[in-house]
């Protein structure tokens, strides 16, 4: 049989394999890059929908305004918007191969945009005494947390059947100052742990019937 | 290990498109030298006298055949059934064990009694394309070194019923296809059922091993690092019956892989060895690195598998129906931003060499290239139970188990 090894031909696929890596890592980085710009378009979207609310809600109260149907539809589309964000941005961030602070900085924006919604909900539930929707702060722990996980999917589970039901997530091991004083507030010590409707604090892993029976 | 998966599907892509550019070489001898054929024998009252006859058939000089036949103790009548057919073929030679010493023993014991200048193992469960010997013959003269120790021919699957079998036809010519391309790197460290050897070159050397599993391996790879060639026959072929059923070929493979695992430890001074070229410094490291990243990736698989299988069941337990809710189909902008662009490029380029090469290997065999279920498992499924099956044969190894032919 003929020899027809060479070198040559070693180092050709060393070097073949090493640009195909090359071009993979630069296509991912073009698309991280259009990841960021769109991660962050929708946070502005969002803080944009914030600010438009705030406005609305002055305005209906400069001009003693009663509209609290309007408000709570409002503030409906703003929970499932930030959901919305929340999923993408985990599901970017597991794709990242930017430096993670350019993730934290997205994080950080969306977590304190919860916190602005939350804080917005609860002075419209105030001034309206609504009680027609609930809204629960979810208190999770991402480093292998299966009970974590079951939580998220419990409250999938409930807002799928109560559509007047917002539930903003909280990364406790994320470090953010205003996220920080929320822990405080409930005094959170472990993951997971959910807030309902300002009010209830319930540590470990709870049923989406139990919820149910708990917001009724 | 995704760049090693590219980088050697990518190195042989290139090996063998420079194979490709050469012209096949072929030496017609005018006179060609007696061979010994050496019949192993156990239990094969069955099967003996078809394999006999196959080789009397042969495309080769009858007087140049020697035909030794060894009867390693069988409890059925194989010795019977011999005897009753060399009583008309007396150039066939029967030789008996007192004790079962197994299929190196009857080799051993074939080559003690042989004077041929070259040894054919010829497999009872086996056998040869009419051509195949004079083409091994030749292949020696072709390479023009008496340093060549052994020539390997091409294996074929001879029962393709079921879908275990089907499954392996494929194995079977990727294997030869491998071979080829190894040959041509000389990296070529395995022999198999109907290999030629030097018969001075193997007495030299000490003859088969005993008791190990894969005596073919362990030969081959003693032939390497007695500086001893082992090269490929391309024309020609044999072919041999697999196991039929998934159990059979799980302890076949467990007992190669097993095998596999006791040699390289054996021969371990040749890895990283510079004084056997690119087999001591490319081949078996790649074989003993490709070994142990398979065990890490079946731990961390398994890991991963078990933490995803908690998880999806823990899903559907919890949503009940509204499990299905929570799967949307994503747009087009948020598949192309969520897509692990990463290991699509590598991804891609080992799936085209690797269509390259099953291409190339049905055209190496001559057989038709085709997609089917069989092949499919193959690809996909089987890779999982040969992890599984390699991680139970170095277990076995590693617990010094008793050996199983």
């Amino acid at each position: 049989m003929v020899k027809v090894f060479r070198k040559d031909m070693l180092i050709t696929a060393f070097l073949i394999a090493f640009f195909i890596f090359l071009l993979g890592f630069y296509v991912g980085k073009l698309f991280d890059s259009t990841r960021l710009i769109n991660g962050d378009s929708m946070i502005l979207d969002t803080q944009l929908d914030t600010d438009s609310f705030v406005t609305e809600k002055e305005f209906f109260s400069v001009f003693a305004v009663q509209d609290c149907p309007l408000l709570d539809k409002r503030m409906q589309r703003l929970g499932e918007n930030l959901g919305e964000i929340g999923r993408t941005i985990t599901k970017y961030d597991t794709r990242s191969l930017s430096d993670k602070d350019v993730y934290n900085q997205l994080k950080r924006k969306y977590f304190l945009l919860e916190l602005k919604a939350y804080t917005l909900r609860k002075e419209i539930a105030d001034s309206c005494a609504s009680k027609d929707s609930n809204v629960i702060l979810f208190f999770y722990n991402t480093e292998n947390n299966q009970e974590s996980l079951n939580q998220g999917y419990a409250l999938d589970s409930l807002v799928s059947d109560f559509n007047n039901t917002i539930v903003l997530s909280v990364d406790t091991e994320f470090k953010e100052p205003a996220l920080n004083s929320l822990k405080a507030y409930y005094n959170i010590t472990r993951a997971p742990t959910i807030v309902l409707n300002y009010e209830k604090k319930v540590e470990g892993y709870i049923s989406d019937e139990d919820i149910v029976s708990l917001i009724i | 290990m995704a760049f090693l998966s590219v980088f050697v599907s990518l190195f042989w892509v290139i090996v063998n498109s420079a194979l490709s550019q050469h012209e096949k070489k072929r030496v017609v001898l005018k006179n060609y030298p007696l061979v010994t054929v050496a019949i192993p024998a156990w239990n094969e009252e069955r099967s003996i006298i078809f394999t006999l006859n196959c080789i009397l058939k042969l495309d080769y000089p009858s007087d140049k055949l020697e035909i030794i036949v060894v009867d390693d103790k069988s409890k059925d009548n194989t010795a019977l059934v011999t005897k009753n057919f060399i009583s008309k073929h007396r150039k066939i030679k029967l030789l008996r064990h007192a004790v079962n010493k197994g299929k190196a023993g009857a080799m051993n014991t074939a080559l003690k009694y042989s004077h041929g200048e070259f040894f054919w193992v010829y497999d009872a469960d086996s056998y040869a394309s009419r051509g195949l010997l004079k083409s091994l013959v030749e292949r020696f003269y072709a390479e023009g070194s008496e340093k060549v120790g052994a020539v390997v021919a091409i294996t074929l699957i001879k029962n393709q019923g079921t879908w275990v079998e089907k499954m392996q036809r494929l194995e079977y010519v990727m294997t030869a296809f491998m071979r080829k391309l190894t040959g041509s790197t000389d990296t070529l460290h395995t022999t198999n059922a109907l290999s030629l050897f030097r018969t001075e070159i193997i007495k030299e050397v000490g003859g088969f091993d005993e008791g190990n599993l894969t005596e073919d391996f362990e030969i081959a790879m003693r032939l390497r690092f007695k500086g001893y060639g082992v090269v490929m026959c391309e024309n020609g072929n044999f072919y041999t019956r697999v196991p039929d059923k998934i159990g059979k070929m799980w302890n076949q493979r467990v007992r190669w892989f097993r095998g596999f695992i006791y040699n390289i430890l054996k021969y371990k001074k040749m890895a990283f060895n510079k004084n056997f070229g690119l087999l001591g410094l490319f081949q078996i490291p790649l074989e003993i690195f490709v070994l142990l990243s398979l065990f890490i990736s079946i731990a961390l698989f398994g890991y991963h598998v078990i933490g995803a299988l908690i998880n999806f069941l823990s899903m559907i337990y919890i949503m009940g129906y509204n499990f299905f809710d929570y799967f949307t189909l994503p747009t087009f902008n948020q598949f192309l931003l969520e897509f692990n662009w990463r290991l699509l490029f590598p991804s891609i380029v080992v799936l085209c060499s690797a269509l390259y090469l099953y291409i190339e290997a049905h055209r190496y065999v001559g057989e038709k290239w085709k997609f089917y279920i069989p092949s499919l498992l193959y690809l996909f499924v089987y890779p999982l139970f040969r992890s599984i099956q390699w991680v139970h044969a170095a277990s076995l190894e590693f617990l010094r188990a008793k050996k199983k032919w």
